[in-house]
């Protein structure tokens, strides 16, 4: 079998777009596309999504990031609720009775706005209603005619008790917390020495006179709080019958207005029921401005807040204005926080305390989407701590309470409010990568019950003629959306071309839409740095060849490594167990290949092979799974009826970090063979692919970086025609080859092998037949698979003696 | 300013406090007062020197006010309340006067309301009282010790209740007498500089006089830009004084206090009957 069998032509490493194809000059002779491009699973999830009203069905949008799912799903929540009614607005009210729990209004879209502002001209009507009432001169004279009557009723009983004292020569003396009655001489109290030197009948008649006008002066004591209170009633009721009479006609045009809403009549009624009851609380002139006391406490500040509270428990707060609202809400809340996602209670900082009133109650995305749409990012909710919890809470419950998180638990006294719960309509639509998706589906029971509506986006599509045509116009749309310059139909095709390798499919496109906007950008920055009125073919070239420059700055470090035989990789001769796999470093946006030296030694052993990378806990899983179908392949295929009796040790030279996946087990396969053949491999070729137990080479991923990354070492060191790759033929159709290095086999100078089998591989690493196994069941003289299974046959022999030497010693 | 207050006479003000209600007014009314005329405002805070004899009484007892149950009076329980009453009202005049214009001092005194008042008067133009300082209880007059300083006092003296303040329109009454064109003076000074009022009140025997005296008033205000309206009062009406003042809403009421027409009996009668701030107008015996 010879080499060239297995040598790949130059077309197919590389699907090319024909831009003749694509039938059209530039993309503004293209239509814009409408619908979604690649993902007819992800949009027929969403329109059943929609479609469906149950509760539950919420729709979570899995798939990588850059696949366009928040636009698109952005998209069809806007298409549908173009075809909704806008929602309900909703406002806050003072609850009268419980001030901690305000009332929640449902009403029409903009009445909310409406109600709001006429509540707000009530109140000022109020203010100058009141005042009108309470300083007219019906109001002063009938007011001043309660207090004058008590007042003179009480000056009357002090003046007569002080007059009554005077004749009595005592007198009334007040003293910081009540009255004394005390025997006066020249309106001067006497003192302890002249009561003395009164006689004792003077005293006594002293003593009695005291104590008689003190009784009496108890007695008008006693009676002023009640005389107070009787004034205090009239005036209640004074005060009632008056403010009925400010208000009660402006707040029957609203009643009339919104005979409709019964909430805002029984609301109407509360308020005027406040009003009237908290009459006095208009008459600014009535605090005592005198007030030592509340002079000194700076009453008029405190006065001041007290009128702006009055002000403010009439007022509405507007949480949800639907006013300017055409159709159902989409909203997108991009820090989804407990806060932000289910509204807020605010403080205000009044006399050195936090409060608050239902003024401060802030709605949330919820309350704003209630009625429609609301997008989440699924991670960032997850990572806000406690939005999830509310998140699912709301949802579960059906309503929208707002709860502050430091009050539900437990982290503050400050008092707060319990506003009454709304009742909530809303399609969540979350968005996330699979591995979120298919653990919150694992770890979170509630999850399936919340979110039964996957839309699972693909990040690839087929590259056929249609879906080419197709995703011209994807690009078109793109540009024009981007109000980008018009892209040429090569400059196109080479897009198209970018989106094969990006999946790494020579079949397939990729519908990571962001990053082709990304790349289209990029190559419109090239074409107008260039003075193009249009984007080529070469700025599309530019834009990809300077997004590598900017990102393989470790690349060129490591192949410098290998140029400068720090790492060592022989790019020709041939060596005994030693052949260079080929592994793939992938960094942010940037994957690349560099080759790896891999070597094998082997000796009489009890049938293990050694993966020294595994032993000291550089190789991962899959790689050590990979070395151990190697034992399981020499077992089967040369030591069937006897033991396999080699130990072998693999290794991957100079390599300090950790590596992953099975491509290299072919290679680590021939070292093998070759270390037990004495068969010497070529060294200007690379190896990769995965081998089963039958011998069969099997898909790697990577391929086109790893032919790429052996290309550029031997492209730096000469290429010399013999230097090439080996692949797995599965992987041919993933060929996407760098431009440079198909037309390096196109002149012959470098060579890409596909083989299925590891007889084809051993065939051209070495130059010499594999052999088949002969119907003896032995293998021709001289081929590979011969001098191995000879070696081992050795090995066994030279184990079995050992192992009867020993024993007979042992008997001995 | 300046002229006015050389016109006035008045560069001392004392107002006499008692940490009570009409105190709080009085002090207000007097920082404006000094601040108008630039004047220098004593404060003095004096403690009835009859609370303490009180305590020594063997059958005088305590009726509280809000309890308005008797007990025995504890001497060092009055003292701590008697200190307290004051520094209340030391803190107060602070507050009250920290951003004043003028220089204001404040002490405080110990014994009879009218002596300590009339000692400290000695070195002031005007004293500014509460009308119901010191006094038991408030019926709406005068109480005994303001009676008592009003009485002995020589010089002018403001006088106001619980919640008034010291606001124009005033009143003046003007019955030719050299001292109530000095109550011209100091009136048109509180009506304000430019478009106040000012009601000049004629006190006369008849017409005739009274024109005499409007004339004698609108020579002394000259060109002065104060809105000035004159109203007419004989002699044999003067008990209407108090009615007229009462239904003519005025801030102010300013009075030749030692004129022949007012006797001592018809200045108590006005101060108890009007409700509005009364400034007794005296020739100051200071100067």
């Amino acid at each position: 079998m010879s080499a060239t069998n297995h040598s790949l032509a130059a077309e197919e490493l590389f699907q090319v777009c024909d831009p003749q194809e694509l039938d059209f000059e530039t993309t503004e002779d293209l239509e814009q596309i409408t619908s979604v491009v690649g993902q007819e699973r992800a949009v027929e999830a969403m329109r059943f999504g929609l479609g469906i009203e149950d509760g539950g069905y919420n729709i979570f949008a899995l798939g990588p990031s850059g696949l366009g799912k928040q636009s698109i799903m952005r998209r069809f929540f806007e298409e549908q609720a173009e075809e909704e009614p806008e929602p309900s607005d909703w406002c806050y009210v003072n609850n009268f009775k419980d001030s901690k729990k305000p009332k929640v209004i449902q009403l029409p879209a903009g009445v909310g706005a409406e109600f709001r502002q006429d509540m707000e001209e009530l109140v000022k009507q109020f203010s100058t209603a009141m005042t009108a009432a309470f300083e007219s001169e019906e109001y002063q004279s009938r007011r001043q005619a309660i207090t004058e009557k008590t007042k003179e009723k009480q000056e009357e009983a002090f003046r007569k008790l002080q007059q009554k004292a005077k004749e009595k020569n005592v007198q009334l003396v007040r003293t910081p917390a009540g009255l004394v009655v005390a025997p006066v001489h020249d309106d001067e109290v006497l003192s302890q020495e002249e009561l003395e030197q009164l006689s004792e009948e003077e005293r006594e008649k002293l003593k009695s006179n005291v104590e008689e006008v003190q009784a009496e002066l108890q007695e008008i004591m006693q009676q002023v709080p009640g005389w107070q209170s009787d004034v205090q009633e009239k005036i209640e009721g004074l005060n009632e019958e008056m403010a009925n009479l400010a208000i009660g006609g402006l707040i029957d045009r609203l009643r009339e207005k919104y005979a409709d809403h019964p909430d805002v009549v029984q609301h109407l009624d509360n308020v005027q029921q406040d009003v009237v009851e908290n009459a006095e609380d208009f008459l600014e002139g009535e605090q005592n401005a005198s007030d030592l006391m509340a002079a000194l406490q700076g009453g008029r500040g405190q006065r001041a807040q007290q009128r702006k509270g009055r002000i403010r428990k009439y007022k509405v707060n507007l949480i949800v204005d639907n006013s300017e609202a055409k159709k159902a809400p989409v909203i997108y809340e991009d820090n989804p926080t407990y806060q932000n996602l289910i509204g807020r209670i605010e403080h205000i900082a009044q006399m050195g305390a936090l409060m608050t009133d239902f003024n401060l109650i802030e709605p949330g995305a919820l309350h704003k989407a209630n009625g429609g749409y609301l997008l989440l990012d699924a991670r960032k909710v997850l990572l806000s701590p406690y939005a999830w919890d509310a998140l699912k809470r709301a949802l579960q419950a059906g309503k929208l309470r707002i709860e502050s998180l430091r009050q539900s638990l437990g982290l503050i006294s400050t008092v707060s409010l319990e506003p009454e719960p709304i009742p909530l309509d809303v399609k969540i639509g979350l968005f996330g990568d699979r591995l979120l998706y298919y653990l919150l589906h694992q770890l979170d029971p509630e999850f399936a019950e919340l979110f039964k509506v996957e839309a699972d986006f693909e990040e690839q599509m087929d590259w056929d003629s249609d879906n080419q045509g197709i995703y011209a116009r994807l690009i078109a749309t793109m540009v024009a959306e981007n109000e980008l310059m018009p892209f040429h139909s090569e400059a196109v095709a080479r897009v198209i071309e970018r989106s094969a390798r990006m999946v790494g499919d020579s079949e397939k496109l990729s519908t990571a839409q962001k990053q082709i906007k990304d790349l289209l950008s990029e190559a419109n920055y090239f074409a107008s740095q260039s003075g193009n009125d249009m984007v080529t073919a070469d700025d599309v070239q530019q834009a990809l060849d300077a997004r590598i420059n900017r990102a393989d700055r470790i690349r060129d470090r490591m192949h410098e490594m290998i140029l400068r035989d720090t790492v060592l990789i022989d790019t020709e001769d041939a060596e005994v167990g030693q052949v260079n796999g080929l592994s793939v470093i992938p960094l942010s946006n940037f994957s690349f290949g560099r080759p790896t030296r891999i070597t094998a030694r082997v000796r009489m052993g009890k049938g293990e092979v050694v993966d020294i990378d595994r032993e000291v806990e550089l190789g991962g899983p899959i790689h050590s799974k990979g070395v151990l179908i190697l034992s399981g392949f020499l077992g089967s295929r040369y030591a069937r009826e006897k033991p396999l009796s080699l130990s072998a040790s693999l290794v991957f030279e100079q390599s300090y970090s950790g590596m992953e996946g099975d491509s290299a087990s072919s290679a680590e396969l021939y070292a093998l063979l070759s270390a037990l053949s004495g068969k010497p491999l070529k060294q200007s070729l690379a190896v990769t692919g995965s081998v089963n137990q039958h011998g069969g080479v099997q898909a790697i991923g990577g391929v086109n970086e790893k032919i790429e990354g052996f290309y550029d070492i031997c492209q730096a060191r000469g290429l010399t025609g013999d230097q090439g790759v080996i692949i797995p033929r599965s992987n041919v159709k993933h060929l996407m080859l760098r431009r440079d290095v198909v037309q390096a086999v196109e002149n012959g100078d470098f060579q890409v092998y596909a083989i299925e089998s590891i007889d084809e591989g051993i065939e051209i690493l070495t130059g010499e037949p594999a052999g088949e196994r002969q119907e003896d069941g032995s293998y021709p003289e001289g081929t590979v698979n011969y001098l191995v299974e000879e070696a081992l046959r050795a090995l066994a022999e030279k184990r079995a003696q050992f192992g009867s030497d020993s024993n007979g010693k042992e008997e001995s | 300013v300046n002229k006015e207050k050389r016109d006035l006479d008045i560069e001392r003000i004392l107002v006499a406090l008692d940490a009570s209600p009409h105190s709080v007014s009085a002090l207000q009314a007097a920082l404006k007062l000094a601040e108008q005329l630039q004047a220098d405002l004593c404060g003095l805070f004096i403690e009835d020197v009859n609370i303490r004899k009180l305590a020594d009484l063997p059958f005088a007892q305590e009726i509280g006010l809000f309890s308005v149950t008797r007990r025995r009076l504890n001497i060092q329980e009055l003292s701590s309340q008697l200190s307290a009453k004051a520094g209340e009202m030391r803190r107060y005049f602070e507050i009250t006067t920290e951003q004043a214009s003028v220089r204001c001092t404040y002490r405080e005194a110990r014994g009879r309301v009218e002596m300590e008042v009339l000692a400290a008067a000695a070195d002031a133009d005007v004293v500014i009282l509460g009308k119901g300082a010191w006094s038991p209880v408030d019926i709406g007059e005068v109480g005994p010790a303001v009676r008592r300083v009003i009485s002995d006092l020589g010089i002018s003296a403001l006088v106001l209740q619980a919640g008034a303040s010291l606001q124009p329109p005033v009143l003046s009454v003007y019955d030719g007498s050299e001292i109530a064109r000095k109550g011209l003076q100091v009136a048109a000074a509180l009506s304000g500089r430019d478009n106040g009022h000012l009601t000049v009140l004629i006190l006369a025997d008849d017409a005739r006089e009274g024109r005499k005296y409007q004339q004698r008033a609108e020579e002394l205000f000259g060109d002065s830009p104060l809105q000035i309206s004159y109203l007419l009062l004989t002699a044999s009406s003067i008990a209407r004084l108090g009615d007229l003042v009462e239904q003519g809403r005025y801030g102010l009421v300013v009075i030749p206090a030692q004129s022949d027409e007012f006797d001592q009996e018809m200045v108590m009668g006005i101060l108890d009957d009007v409700d509005i701030p009364v400034l007794l107008i005296k020739e100051s015996a200071n100067r």
